[in-house]
């Protein structure tokens, strides 16, 4: 049944790559099902009420403050109340402190990312081999997201300008990257590949092309490029490379 | 069209129409002057941790002058209910004489806030030298424009005082104003209290 | 003093006045979704016919394309269905509706109309700024709406719009409220009022507690604009700066009422319809006005629902969940009201019915989509997808649009004393019907299969690119949808010089409005009506008997 709604809810949808993306599929794939059969009800009554019409020589004069009416509506608007809003409640809770909201142990290996967003482009640093963000050895890419498949990645996106918003079609997942504020979003991609990231909040002419690539890779194979990225860094290094590349105090450091 | 007489005069319900009407702008313009509040408290709640209040480095605004402008629209506030205390009790004349008074101290008021806001130029505070400034212009500004209008709304009842249009049990124009001069008097406390007090 | 008769008094001059106010800005905002349709489909060509509004090359360049989006949904929301619904509506029916000569003020009711209107002619010449800066979208996020994101004339008059559109319209719910509160006819007591005087009432009452606070929002805007200050210019940027999640903040603690705002009045009106169209009481009608009631309340409390996805704690989103969910009970029990009307009806097709079936079929599905978007786990994915504008759409441009047809085609024969053509009028419903389920269902697959909004040109991911084709096919469903509605406006204008002249009461319809001519002659009634029943008590023969008191003579 559980792979059943999972489908349903997937279905069209780009494939979904992540630890907790199937989540609100299912959640999608149950509601579809009560939306469509209350649907249903609704166009076969309207069928029948035409059906009937015809043959009706005097409209029904009941005015539906019965006792029975009352119960009628009540159970009715209740149990649609329950099955979409009870399941989605009940569920829906589960799946944000269980998964898409929860704050992930350090055993996972949790990569530690950090996302500058403005007008229109992505950046996104990592800490490097010494693990400090800040430092000279921190990896900074544009345009382009490296994660390892298999480990959660907590991202923390800022923004130079105005509101942008990061998006992943295959990881079900987006979180507004604010001026002024610090988001989180937690990433947990499971497959290899490369993958599209889209800016969805409107911002300005050019939000259009504010697209990034998700890079996600073999974990041996991240750590690898990584370390790499990070010694390079470091080489090259000098007293203005964080003047280039960053407009402010980034990271924990400047929070509020 | 057709013309139409109506066979059975009916009721005037002007008394009735303006108490409600005023109740329900009152209410809007509360959660106007609410909203902006609550946006100052927010905004103000928000600043960094530390963060000092006006910002490090720049000076407060004096408190003493808009003390002063609040007595006076507190005072203003008084002369209008005895302006309409004395139509109440059928003195058109004190009437005539009461809404001077108000609008004299509203002029007073707004000689005041002039004058504070000349003063914070002065020291600096330019509307976008920090969001401190920001908020003490915004409000106060907002504020002076609903002062000018309900000097326009009082200015416009004095034609009809003096040609006597008033009366013990006619006056709904003078209350409706009054009450409006009333909110814009406690919308100022509430501001008052908050950017310049706190 | 005698007055030109365009600054009449009469509320039903100024109710006329109103609609044609806001059909030209539903034409605007039709002809702008064309042209967004258009160029979503083909970003980049040459537009045939309207070419010249893009400069030489006739291009939407994606700046015109962001002010075409923004433009749309200001002008359809402020400018076209708040006019039409509430202004016109409102005005014109709440005093023949229960029995009042007019308005309670009819000097403010002229003022709000003309306040729109100015409001209306400074959006005009924001459109046409060569800045082209209207283009924040009609939620109009800082820092993107300060003179940071978006320097330019056209925003600032923007805003300044909209606070004179929100100025319309506390005026006028001051008015529509004191009216119904205090001008009821004798025997017209609140629970014999047709739905369509409740619809308007509590839309009323959400159009004075909830604009306001977009005004006190756009005036901060504004002067962030214009006076240099720094509300929504974060911190980040300037030194001592404000918070753009304010602006965010205020805007939905509006905007949320605000599309009930719009709805309200299609709610009462299709209420009432089914009622009078199928010769049944209103089915439950105390526990129709209850659940009417329940969402006013309510409205005010789910806005976060607009907000998952922001820095907003995510304990307060839990409780939007919450809130937004339980919304949906009052809404439903409003629906199961008009199943039951139906039910056992004696349907007479007409096509104000017509359009309230249409209305029922797109707002079940527009309120059930609602019921996804509510849930956060589902919201991180579709939120700013066109899920959400297909979400919008079925409830808004369909439900709305399709009850404001219902009710200009149930009254349009008292306020201008002829009749439409009913045939034209059963073909307009079709070819309503028809494309407008198809594009917006349409517009939620391709946001279910997760493309953006506002996006100029999706070709520019991947995963979108095999969306093409639905796309495409999406514009042109759209174009039929808007050739469609030229029956509408042939008919509509038409029928002013050749329709039949309309009878008093052609259907025997119980409610005041039809005991007197039509058009009703200046203050409404030649004698103050008394009102001795509800709006739908059936006579017994399939008809009703009228709430009027009859003389027996
Ligand atoms: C008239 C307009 C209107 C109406 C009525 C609604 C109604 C509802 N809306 Fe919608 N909404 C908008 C207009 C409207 N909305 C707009 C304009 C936006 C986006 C603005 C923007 O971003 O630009 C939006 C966005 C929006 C969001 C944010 C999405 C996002 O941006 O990520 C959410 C989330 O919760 C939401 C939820 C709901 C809910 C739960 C209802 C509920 O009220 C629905 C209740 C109705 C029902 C539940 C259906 C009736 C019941 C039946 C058919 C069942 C009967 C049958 C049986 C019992 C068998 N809406
Ligand atoms: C009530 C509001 C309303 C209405 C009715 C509509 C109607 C339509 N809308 Fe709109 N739309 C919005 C409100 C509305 N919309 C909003 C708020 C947005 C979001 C903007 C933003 O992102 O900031 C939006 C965005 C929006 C988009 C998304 C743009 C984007 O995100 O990139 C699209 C795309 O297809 C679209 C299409 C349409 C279409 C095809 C119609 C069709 O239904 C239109 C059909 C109607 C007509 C063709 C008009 C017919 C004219 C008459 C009947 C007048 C008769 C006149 C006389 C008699 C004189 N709309
Ligand atoms: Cu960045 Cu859209
Ligand atoms: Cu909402």
């Amino acid at each position: 049944m559980a792979s059943f709604l999972r489908q349903l809810g997937a279905w069209g949808r780009p494939l979904d790559v992540s630890a907790q993306g199937w989540r609100g599929d299912e959640l999608f794939g149950w509601i579809s099902i009560v939306v469509t059969l209350a649907l249903v009800v609704v166009l076969v009554q309207l069928a029948l009420v035409v059906v009937r019409s015809r043959r009706l020589k005097l409209p029904g004069t009941t005015n539906g403050e019965s006792r029975t009416a009352q119960l009628i509506v009540v159970v009715g608007s209740l149990l649609l109340f329950l099955l979409v809003d009870g399941v989605a409640l009940l569920r829906g809770w589960d799946d944000l402190s269980a998964g898409l909201l929860r704050t992930p142990a350090a055993s996972e290996r949790v990569v530690n990312v950090e996302v500058l967003a403005q007008q229109w482009a992505w950046t996104f640093r990592l800490a490097g081999d010494d693990g400090t963000f800040g430092t000279d050895d921190d990896v900074v890419v544009m345009h382009a997201l490296h994660l390892p498949a298999g480990r959660p990645a907590q991202l923390e996106l800022r923004s130079k300008d105005v509101m942008h918003s990061l998006y992943v079609p295959q990881l079900r997942l987006k979180r507004d990257a604010q001026p002024g504020a610090t988001t989180e979003l937690l990433l947990e991609p499971t497959r290899q590949g490369q993958y599209e990231i889209a800016c969805t909040q409107h911002c300005g002419l050019n939000h259009y092309k504010m697209r990034a690539t998700l890079d996600v890779m073999d974990s041996a194979a991240f750590e690898r490029w990584a370390h790499e990225e990070s010694v390079l860094a470091k080489q090259r290094a000098s007293a203005r490379t964080s003047d280039g590349m960053w407009a402010w105090p980034f990271g924990k450091e400047a929070r509020k | 069209m057709t013309q139409v007489v109506p066979l059975r005069a009916r009721p005037s319900h002007e008394a009735t129409t303006a108490r409600i009407g005023m109740i329900v702008f009152v209410a809007g313009w509360t959660m106007m002057f609410g909203a902006l509040l609550v946006a100052y408290l927010l905004l103000r709640t928000g600043q960094p941790e530390g963060a000092s209040w006006p910002s490090a480095g720049l000076p407060r605004v004096p408190r003493a002058l808009p003390t002063v402008a609040t007595c006076v629209l507190l005072a203003s506030s008084g002369t209008l209910a005895l302006a309409v205390g004395s139509i109440r009790a059928a003195r058109p004349r004190a009437l005539i004489r009461w809404l001077w008074m108000t609008l004299l101290l509203a002029l007073v008021f707004l000689g005041l806030q002039t004058t504070t806001w000349l003063r914070m130029r002065h020291l600096g505070l330019a509307p976008g030298a920090s969001l401190y400034a920001s908020s003490f212009f915004g409000l106060t500004l907002f504020h002076a424009l609903h002062v000018i209008v309900g000097m326009l709304g009082l200015l416009s009842l004095l034609p009809r005082s003096y040609r006597g249009a008033f009366s013990a049990h006619g006056h709904t124009a003078v209350q409706s104003w009054a009450l409006y001069w009333h909110f814009v008097d406690v919308a100022w406390i509430a501001f008052y209290v908050a950017v310049v007090v706190w | 003093m005698k007055l030109p008769r365009v600054f009449s008094l009469d509320h039903k001059v100024i109710g006329l006045q109103y609609l044609w106010l806001g059909l030209v800005g539903l034409l605007a905002g039709g002809i702008m979704s064309m042209l967004i349709r258009f160029s979503v489909a083909n970003p980049g060509q040459p537009v045939p016919l309207l070419g010249v509004l893009f400069g030489p090359s006739h291009v939407i360049s994606p700046a015109a394309y962001t002010q075409l989006f923004t433009l749309h949904g200001t002008v359809m929301i402020f400018f076209a269905i708040t006019p039409i619904t509430i202004g016109a509506f409102g005005n014109y029916l709440i005093p023949l509706l229960i029995g009042a000569r007019d308005m309670a003020f009819p000097r403010l009711n002229a003022a709000s109309f003309w306040v729109q209107f100015a409001a209306s002619l400074v959006l005009v010449v924001a459109a046409f700024d060569p800045s082209v800066s209207v283009s924040a979208g009609w939620t109009a996020y800082p820092p993107l709406s300060t003179t940071i994101g978006t320097p330019g004339l056209g925003l600032t008059l923007w805003s300044l719009s909209l606070i004179l559109a929100g100025t319309s319209s506390i005026l006028g719910a001051i008015n529509f409220i004191t009216t119904t509160l205090a001008l009821r006819a004798p025997g017209m007591s609140l629970m014999r009022m047709p739905l369509t005087v409740w619809g308007l009432f509590l839309a009323s009452v959400l159009n004075a507690l909830f604009v306001p606070v977009i005004s006190a929002a756009m005036m901060l805007l504004l002067s962030d604009r214009t006076l240099g200050t720094r509300f929504f210019i974060a911190q980040a940027l300037v030194p001592g700066g404000g918070d753009p999640l304010v602006y965010l903040h205020l805007f939905w603690i509006f905007g949320h009422p605000e599309v009930y705002i719009l709805i309200l009045p299609t709610w009462g009106v299709i209420s009432d319809l089914f009622a009078w169209y199928s010769g049944r009481p209103a089915w439950g009608y105390r526990r129709t006005v209850a659940a009417l009631c329940a969402i006013t309340l309510l409205s005010g409390v789910v806005y976060g629902h607009h907000m998952y996805t922001t820095s907003m704690s995510p304990l307060l989103g839990r409780g939007f969940m919450v809130l937004t969910m339980v919304i949906s009970v009052p809404g439903t029990v409003m629906f199961l009201d008009w199943m039951g009307t139906l039910w056992r009806g004696k349907i007479r097709y007409e096509p104000a019915m017509l359009f309230s079936l249409g209305v029922m079929v797109v707002f079940a599905a527009g309120g059930l989509t609602g019921l996804y978007l509510a849930d956060v786990p589902i919201d991180l994915y579709l939120h700013d997808t066109y899920f959400v504008v297909g979400h919008f759409h079925l409830t808004m441009a369909a439900a709305v649009l399709l009850g404001t047809f219902a009710a200009i085609y149930h009254w349009y024969d008292k306020m201008f004393g002829r009749t439409l053509d009913r045939t034209l009028g059963q073909l307009h419903f079709w070819l309503t019907l028809v494309p407008l389920v198809v594009v917006f269902v349409m517009m939620l697959w391709m946001g279910h299969v997760g493309l953006p909004r506002r996006l100029y040109d999706a070709s520019t991911y991947e995963v979108f690119r095999p969306l093409a084709y639905i796309n495409r096919l999406a514009t042109w469903t759209a174009y039929v949808l808007g050739l469609g509605q030229l029956v509408f406006v042939w008919n509509f204008v038409a029928s002013r010089f050749i329709g039949a002249p309309a009878r008093a009461n052609p259907f025997g319809f119980p409610s005041l409005e039809w005991s007197t001519s039509s058009p009703p002659p200046t203050e409404n009634f030649a004698e103050e009506p008394e009102v001795v029943r509800g709006p739908h008590e059936q006579d017994g023969n399939g008809g009703y008997l009228p709430q009027r008191k009859v003389d027996p003579s």
